[in-house]
């Protein structure tokens, strides 16, 4: 004898073919492998040597199939069917060999019928009886033997193995130690479940652990931990061939019973008609007469006597081939074990005289000292010599990978099944809200049984290998179906006792609470979180691709304040933005809910599809939002969240309100380049589909009007606003920093250093007043394309006592040059509003602005400040001038200035205005879809 | 070819069915179908039959529209990934193109993002299949081993830049050698230098609120 290990694994499954009609072809499976496999397995088991154990596993759909009453009283049918057959065999038979053959039926089928009944139809219970003697270990599997590496969540996998388990515990009265993984299907995660539900063991094929990292010492020749800290015993190839393996294996013996030749064909039709399937079809009746014989048609007959002499010798050559192995492989700590799992049905079923062949293999090894070990005391005596490894996915199926189960003929499956499993989560989040209905809870679980069913490897496998193709697809179909079905009578409120009672009856499957297994700790929390919030106000999501810190133009700082204003005015604020490296994606800002997104190429070097990129985003985003906050409209700021905006509306049909800062056309005083004509679209197709628009001046009402279209009365003015705190100088010690002369007169100007903000209008008119002899100082501060050009040209005229570009300033800095300045300047060419003019005017300074576009409307020309001409320097030498020669008026229009600024352009007014609309758009489309 | 797809039809086949028994696509079946479909109703308020009043019953689509791709293991050189569109995503689609959803290229984009977080931009390695119209499942073959990846769908901008719509799960090719080298990932989750596996494990918490805090 040699030192070392057998463990022979059986593990024993049929897809669950119960159905409520009679006579379906797919219930003979289980008459089939009961005649052939388990109730011969069990003569195995009353013979078997004292000393010897070995491992079985059953699935939960063979449980539920061997327990279930109406397959009972079939499978009796069935054998007295096939009793009565073989008494009109007896009589009809007139050749000695074929009568020798029947009688062996005869006694055979009369002991299957006694075993059957000696138990009571209860075959789980006959197995338990043995368990419980320490014959076998047995184990479970998945709940419907899914191919577990294909579900997509962890919830569905931990309902396939909690239900698996669960449905064992049911039968066996305790929790198995051991899990058969459904086609030996591993990968990495699957053992974390595992280990949670207390399986310390299960089953791998050979390549699976060698091709582990790191390749274990032991190779095959000892189980492995997974990370999880799960025992993978590895198939033995080179033992378990001897079986398996269809050209070289023992069952492809001459001697053997031939599977393929049945009586019910060889037979007349009408000497048959009553033994087969009443439409008329042939089946196999179980009683084959022929042996394999050879390459041949031409069978000979079955020889009893030869064929249980061939059991002999190959159970010899079995041994043999152990013992060598375990000779030429000697090692300690563990010692050699060779792992031998099959398919229970391969004995009996396929090979019709392996249950012997096992029987007469166990009385050898006991001869010959061949210790046979359960995993489960494998583990028990060498756990601490075990390796940890990481495996990859990988399968007993062809070449070990994924392609029995996933190919051309059966890959559309798989999207049905992640389907299912992503609406009973949705499904179990719903119904985690409050207590559930005891009616719709049966329908929950139902629609899990349903996902389970469909689920089942069997189907995917039968539709690969073509036989019975036709019968999975339907069963797959229909349960997908059933599950649809199910979810819409929950959807609709046509749930009702009667219906879920007529599902459940047909597929009577494992009678568990089964939807909780779907429920998500996070979706438990933000149900219990959103419960307790309940407020007045209206919830406003807001669109914008720039929100602080981000600040490219004025469009960020008008949002920031305009949200806040609005949470004080009682409204829920939730902002979609642009991410910014380093801030959170998430923050409650003031009361804002802030949301940084970055799209899926947060990198891509065209602008234009870079905000196409942010906007499907967003919409997702708002789309994932709205499962739980309610939102009552969408306020979007300008084109950059066009395709998002109108997405958002039309999936969540709320109003959209829009505000246009600029347009495109606008800031290029017409439309010239491609990029400007799409931007001009994105913004014609966003004030078009917005319910509502803001604008802040009449002029821009003008141009949107005139350059869009648009009627009047969709556009409403509301001007921005300042928040003059945000102008308060916080420190005064930069205030001696620019040291001039007492009388030098100080403009001080800022804003992106772009063409339309007519900064090099400053540059000609300073030009001037040098040449006047004027002590003038201009200070232009931003940042911008035009920067680099506005310098040089400062430089050539030899300006640089005249005109300080200051760059890109803080809040801050800005707050104190205008504290510094003597007035604050902005001779744009084109300013739709003009927020920095306020902000000018609120810091107590007076204001010169170009007589254009929104900055005209906010200044009172000589009252509150003074106007200049656009893209005229001359204009800008004549307030210089005025200034000069009007000291003290230039003072009160100061005053007038500020007054001004922070009463009308004031956020609180302003942010009111602006829920008002909020409130008019809303009713206003609400009766619309009233009246629809 | 469309009277064949008609007669089939008649006889009860489901589209899934029909492109078996003519060896074609589903998406071309369902295509054609489709179209002759729209050619065959004639305008509702001319010929409007009489409302029927039933119970739907549901019968299984050929995908769901949704906004979802999956990418799953195939072989140590495969994977295998389907996909389906919301209609909001095909909607922004034309919106952000100005250019109808039947006419956008389709294209599937593969990144090797072995060990990397993957933000769209950083993979190892790329490439791009140009597909075939309606599809909407695709094997992705002659892959390294023992890699991570993941698929985007997508369309081609008019300047031939990879625009994506669709971003997948990662998936991995299993390893397709013996390979005795230390492994540190695994070192350092056995000594619980790491709360968490640095390697994928196949499967995520799904939740439905996902992005609700």
């Amino acid at each position: 004898m040699s030192n070392g290990y057998f463990a022979l694994v059986l593990h024993a499954h049929l897809p669950y073919v119960r159905h409520k009609e009679a006579n379906r072809l797919e219930e003979r499976w289980v008459f089939e492998a009961l005649t052939e496999t388990y109730i011969p397995l069990l003569w195995v088991l009353e013979e078997q040597p004292e000393s010897l154990s070995w491992t079985l596993s059953f699935s939960p759909p063979l449980l539920e199939l061997l327990n279930d009453p109406v397959i009972q009283k079939r499978y009796l049918e069935h054998l007295d069917l096939t009793l009565k057959l073989i008494k009109k065999e007896k009589n009809h038979s007139k050749i000695k060999h074929e009568k020798e053959v029947i009688a062996f039926y005869e006694d055979r089928f009369k002991k299957i019928m006694q075993t059957y009944q000696q138990y009571d139809c209860q075959m789980i219970k006959a197995f338990k009886t043995y368990r419980d003697e320490g014959k076998i270990t047995c184990i479970t599997s998945a709940a419907t033997h899914a191919f577990l590496p294909y579900v997509q969540t962890e919830q569905g996998l931990k309902a396939q193995i909690l239900a698996g388990i669960n449905t064992y515990e049911r039968y066996f009265g305790e929790k198995p130690t051991g899990f058969w993984l459904p086609e030996c299907a591993y990968s990495p995660g699957i053992d974390k479940v595992l280990a949670d539900a207390g399986i310390r063991y299960t089953f791998v094929d050979e390549q699976t652990v060698l091709k582990s990292k790191p390749l274990p010492r032991k190779g095959i020749g000892a189980p492995v931990y997974s990370p999880h800290g799960v025992a993978l015993f590895p198939r033995n190839q080179f033992i378990s061939e001897t079986i398996w393996n269809s050209s070289v294996g023992y069952p492809g013996d001459n001697d053997y019973r031939e599977f393929y030749r049945d009586v019910a064909y060889e037979r007349d039709y009408e000497y048959i008609k009553g033994f087969i399937h009443p439409e008329g079809i042939r089946i196999d009746s179980s009683l084959k007469y022929w042996r394999i014989t050879g390459d041949t048609e031409k069978k000979d007959w079955y020889n009893r006597v030869r064929a249980v002499e061939k059991v002999k010798l190959h159970s010899f050559d079995f041994n043999n081939r152990i013992d060598e192995y375990l000779h030429n492989n000697e090692q300690s700590y563990p010692p050699q074990l060779i792992t031998a799992p099959f398919d229970a049905e391969l004995f009996g079923h396929w090979w019709f005289e392996g249950p012997e062949f096992l029987k007469q293999a166990m009385v050898v090894s006991s001869e010959q000292n061949i210790s046979w070990i359960t995993p489960q005391e494998f583990l028990y005596r060498h756990y601490q010599d075990l390796e940890t490894v990481r495996p990859a996915f990988s399968t007993w199926g062809k070449n070990g990978t994924g392609e029995v189960w996933l190919n051309e003929t059966n890959a559309w499956m798989y999207r049905h099944l992640h389907y299912c499993e992503k609406k009973l989560v949705e499904l179990a989040a719903n119904l985690s809200k409050e207590k559930v209905n005891i009616v719709i809870e049966r329908y929950a679980n139902q629609m899990v049984r349903e996902w389970m069913l469909a689920a089942s490897s069997d189907w995917a496998f039968i539709v690969e290998g073509n036989s019975a193709a036709h019968y999975a697809k339907e069963r797959f179909q229909e349960h997908i179906e059933r599950f649809h079905a199910l979810r819409l009578s929950i959807q609709n409120g046509s749930f009702n006792v009667n219906e879920i009672s007529d599902y459940e009856n047909e597929y009577p499957f494992i009678p568990m609470d089964l939807w909780p297994l779907f429920k998500n700790q996070h979706d438990l929390y933000v149900e219990n979180q959103y419960k307790k919030q309940q407020t007045k106000g209206k919830k406003i999501l807001i669109l914008s691709w720039e929100f602080p810190p981000m600040v490219v133009g004025g469009l960020s700082r008008h949002v920031f304040d305009l949200s806040r204003k609005l949470i004080d005015l009682g409204h829920e604020v939730y902002v979609l933005t642009s991410s910014v490296e380093g801030y959170p994606d998430y923050e409650i800002n003031n009361g804002v809910h802030v949301y940084r997104i970055a799209g899926k190429q947060p990198a891509f070097d065209s602008f234009f599809h870079w905000t196409g990129s942010l906007n499907f985003a967003m919409a997702d985003y708002a789309a994932e939002l709205s499962k739980k906050i309610h939102f009552d409209c969408i306020h979007a700021h300008d084109w950059l969240v066009s395709v998002a905006a109108l997405a958002i509306k039309s999936e969540l049909n709320i109003p959209l309100i829009t505000t246009i800062h600029a347009t495109e056309h606008g800031r290029n005083n017409g439309i010239t380049s491609p990029l400007q004509y799409e931007i001009n679209q994105k913004e014609w197709e966003l004030m078009d589909g917005s319910d509502s628009l803001i604008v802040c001046s009449t002029y821009m009402k003008q141009e949107l009007v005139e350059v869009f279209q648009i009627p009047e009365d969709k556009i409403t003015i509301l001007p921005n606003g300042i928040d003059p705190d945000q102008l308060v100088i916080k420190s005064q010690k930069n205030m001696d920093y620019h040291n001039r002369p007492h009388n030098e007169l100080l403009l001080f100007s800022v804003g992106r250093i772009v063409k339309e903000k007519g900064f090099q209008t400053i540059i000609e008119a300073a030009e001037i007043l040098r040449n006047k002899g004027l002590q003038v100082k201009f200070v232009i501060a931003g940042k911008g394309p035009l920067l680099d050009e506005l310098r040089e040209m400062v430089k050539q005229k030899q300006l640089d006592n005249y005109v300080y570009l200051a760059g890109f300033v803080s809040d801050e800095e800005r707050n104190e040059w205008f504290a510094k300045a003597d007035a604050a300047l902005f001779p744009s060419h084109y300013e739709p509003f003009g927020i920095v003019a306020l902000e000018g005017m609120a810091s107590g300074k007076l204001t010169i602005v170009s007589d254009t576009g929104g900055l005209k409307e906010i200044i009172d020309h000589e009252t509150t400040g003074l106007k200049v001409y656009p893209n005229d320097p001359h204009s800008i030498v004549w307030a210089v001038e005025y200034m000069l020669a009007n000291r003290e008026h230039c003072k009160e229009m100061a005053r007038k200035g500020e007054e001004t600024a922070k009463t009308v352009f004031s956020w609180d007014s302003i942010a009111e205005r602006t829920a008002d609309l909020y409130n008019k758009i809303h009713n206003k489309t609400a009766k619309v879809g009233g009246m629809v | 070819m469309i009277e064949d797809i008609v007669k089939l039809k008649e006889r009860g086949l489901t589209l899934q069915e029909i492109a078996e028994q003519m060896n074609m696509s589903i998406g071309k079946v369902q295509y054609r179908w489709n179209k002759y479909r729209q050619q065959q109703s004639p305008p509702s308020e001319i010929f409007a039959p009489p409302v029927e009043i039933k119970k739907d019953k549901w019968s299984m689509p050929y995908e769901y529209k949704e906004a979802n791709a999956c990418l799953i293991p195939h072989t140590h050189e495969s994977l295998y990934v389907y996909w389906s569109f919301s209609n909001s995503i095909k909607n922004m689609a034309e919106h952000h193109f100005r250019t109808k959803w039947e006419e956008l290229p389709n294209v599937l984009k593969l990144y090797d993002v072995t060990d990397i977080i993957f933000y769209g931009h950083n993979a190892h390695r790329t490439f791009e299949v140009d597909l075939p119209p309606m599809t909407n499942n695709w094997f992705i073959h002659c892959l390294e081993p023992d890699r991570t990846y993941i698929a985007d769908i997508g369309t081609r901008t008019f300047d031939g830049s990879f625009f994506t719509l669709l971003r997948s799960n990662p998936a991995e090719t299993s390893a397709a050698e013996m390979s005795d080298t230390y492994d540190e990932k695994l070192e350092r989750w056995k000594h619980q230098e790491v709360t968490q596996p640095e390697w994928l494990e196949n499967f995520s918490t799904y939740s439905y609120y996902q992005k609700i805090r």
